[in-house]
């Protein structure tokens, strides 16, 4: 699916949200069903990547939806129903992380090396297909641990951007941040993503010197050019 | 457009490599980039590594949420709602909800979701759950019942009725020390004669104290301060009536129940744990606030016609935001008090749930729980009419329609 695709996607998403609304606002009781049902696994999901705690994640979709249905007469429609309940889950779980510094940090210096071996070891028993399950599932949990080691402001991003899909200026109505410090702090995210997975792998490279001040050079696109010049031209 | 094997000046900062990583930019650009990016392996190997990491998460898709998340959410909401509808000062009743989203758990074990009404849906998801509370709830009253038996050969204990008590409290002292209170007239032979001088408790004495007619806790004489019952003398309407007229009545809205205890700011504690049994229970006084002026003048005539006199009131008081039991001053040339309050509480018209009621307040040390019939309906008003904020919560079966009663409790101070 390419981005317009994706954005008609949404809009019809909207649309039909916008519809559900009205026919709640109207009084159509079955509505409130179909659309909590539509976002539940989207929100579960969003509060899963966020604290990693599946019975947590539970708990903070079920606030958010609480706070939807009770907040529902206060949405007004400048926004996307989905960024509005997103809004909702996203504060209800940087609240959550904030106040119960529910971030883990094991130490950056031991890679976690029990998985590894432990999934090297069965992956030296099983077929080829398994063996790629086993790698997805791998790298599935490498993705998890190293989002858990992040900044909440920086898991927060990846999680709208990656798990949700949201456009900048979504996220930046979801976080209440300028489009400008949306990029710069996506950009920063990653890295900081990139640099968690490669001390989960024992892999520290190329994140290496590339901290939050990004990468900074101008160089000479053209085909055949090798020189690399420096900031002035 | 710039023309092939003209030199562009590519800046690998921050958002063209962010742009280049989300697909940002346009073909050209993005070719350029990989270009410059090609010559710098460790910026390239970071950058192809985030649109991996990207690419990843994307792939995940959605987890499932567990199954019957939204009947939790049904739940929690009902909870919130009562919070906040007690914190409004609004009266909580019982009406069924309508429907609901739940979730159930497929025979693999995935979970997968299912739209149903509530009524079966929700009910089936926690089936297993409420079924658990039950046998929990039955050895504990198996428990406790075995427990009352030992300890209170005539009595029973069991565990608390349908019924919810709302914090309306008004005081009828007989003989107060302050200047608020009114002077009551002297207590009529029903009350409450009493013991032995060594009893503690002080209980308004009956000019002509009647022969004993009922003797209570016979097996703790020893324990406790012999307290000795007159039996409710005849009134108008007859004697105390019994669980199943009293349901009727309580439909009618002309029930009345009589609590006697030695202790009253135990009798009042204990309606507040009564008032803790169930999710739906404490609502503050307000509710019946513009109620209380004739609630009392009502209870009044309903004391006459049981053959015991008025008290005094001090509604005033009562309007206060102290919800503590008051305490009686006792007056020097007259020390005798005893004190009264009245409390509405909501109760299914039920003969089962009125005995369980009685039972309870037996439990919470009440010497008497008599039922008697009014007049005129009592007014304490009706619980509000809640389907349109719960309609989602709970399936219709499991919502009793309630009445609210008032309870005369009396006792020392």
């Amino acid at each position: 699916m390419d981005r317009a695709d994706a954005a008609d996607a949404a809009d019809a998403a909207d649309a039909r949200d916008l519809a559900l609304v009205e026919a709640i606002r109207s009084g159509d009781q079955r509505a409130w069903n179909e659309l909590l049902e539509s976002y539940q696994d989207r929100l579960y999901t969003l509060c899963l990547r966020m604290v990693s705690d599946p019975d947590l994640a539970a708990d903070l979709t079920q606030d958010t939806m609480v706070r939807v249905i009770r907040g529902l007469d206060s949405f007004n429609a400048e926004s996307r129903l989905s960024t509005w309940i997103y809004r909702i889950a996203m504060n209800i779980c940087l609240s959550r992380l904030r106040a119960e510094k529910l971030r883990r940090h094991p130490s950056l210096d031991e890679p976690d090396s029990r998985g590894q071996a432990r999934s090297s070891k069965i992956l030296e028993n099983r077929e080829p297909r398994a063996s790629l399950r086993i790698q997805q599932s791998e790298r599935r949990r490498l993705l998890g641990d190293a989002l858990d080691r992040l900044d909440p402001d920086h898991r927060a991003i990846l999680v709208l951007r990656d798990v949700r899909g949201l456009e900048y200026d979504a996220i930046a109505l979801v976080l209440g941040v300028a489009m400008g410090t949306v990029k710069s702090r996506l950009f920063r995210a990653r890295v900081a993503l990139r640099r968690a997975i490669q001390e989960l792998s024992g892999d520290v490279g190329s994140s290496e010197g590339v901290d939050e001040q990004g990468p900074s050079g101008t160089q000479d696109a053209t085909p055949d050019s090798t020189r690399r010049t420096g900031t002035q031209p | 457009m710039t023309r092939e094997g003209e030199p562009t000046r590519i800046t690998l900062d921050e958002a063209t490599l962010l742009a280049w990583v989300e697909g940002d930019l346009p073909p050209e650009m993005h070719r350029r980039v990989s270009i410059a990016l090609s010559r710098e392996p460790r910026l390239r190997e970071l950058a192809e590594g985030m649109v991996a990491d990207r690419d990843d998460f994307r792939s995940m898709g959605d987890d499932t949420a567990p199954a019957g998340l939204l009947a939790d959410v049904a739940d929690a909401l009902e909870r919130e709602m009562l919070v906040g509808l007690q914190e409004e000062g609004i009266a909580v009743s019982s009406r069924p909800p309508k429907s609901v989203v739940a979730g159930k758990i497929g025979p693999s074990g995935g979970a997968r979701k299912s739209s149903v009404p509530l009524a079966n849906g929700l009910w089936q998801d926690r089936f297993g759950r409420r079924l658990a509370m039950a046998a929990g709830l039955l050895l504990v009253v198996g428990g406790a019942g075995t427990l009352g038996v030992l300890l209170w050969p005539d009595r029973s204990t069991t565990l608390a009725p349908t019924h919810s008590v709302f914090d309306g409290q008004i005081a009828m002292d007989e003989r107060g020390g302050t200047g608020e209170t009114v002077e009551a007239e002297p207590r009529p032979t029903q009350s409450l004669p009493l013991g032995a001088e060594s009893d503690p408790v002080r209980i308004a004495e009956a000019p002509e104290p009647k022969p004993i007619t009922e003797t209570l806790e016979s097996s703790r004489e020893a324990e406790r301060p012999l307290v000795r019952i007159a039996e409710s003398p005849p009134t108008p309407s007859g004697r105390p009536v019994d669980t199943t007229r009293a349901a009727q009545l309580a439909a009618e809205g002309r029930l009345l129940v009589r609590v006697r205890s030695v202790d009253l700011g135990e009798m009042l504690a204990g309606f507040d744990r009564l008032g803790t049994q169930r999710r739906v229970d404490v609502v503050p006084r307000d509710v019946i606030a513009g109620d209380i002026e004739r609630l009392t003048v009502a209870l009044q005539e309903e004391r006459r016609r049981m053959g015991v006199v008025a008290h005094a009131t001090d509604l005033q008081r009562e309007r206060s935001s102290d919800t503590r039991p008051r305490r009686s001053q006792p007056s020097e040339a007259d020390p005798r008090v005893l004190a009264e309050q009245v409390r509405v509480i909501e109760v299914a018209p039920d003969g089962r749930e009125l005995a369980l009621l009685r039972s309870r307040l037996l439990g919470e040390r009440a010497l008497l729980v008599e039922f008697f019939a009014t007049d005129e309906p009592m007014p304490v008003g009706t619980p509000p009419n809640i389907e349109d904020l719960l309609w989602w919560t709970l399936p219709p079966d499991r919502w009793t329609p309630r009445v609210r009663v008032p309870v005369l409790i009396e006792g020392s101070d």
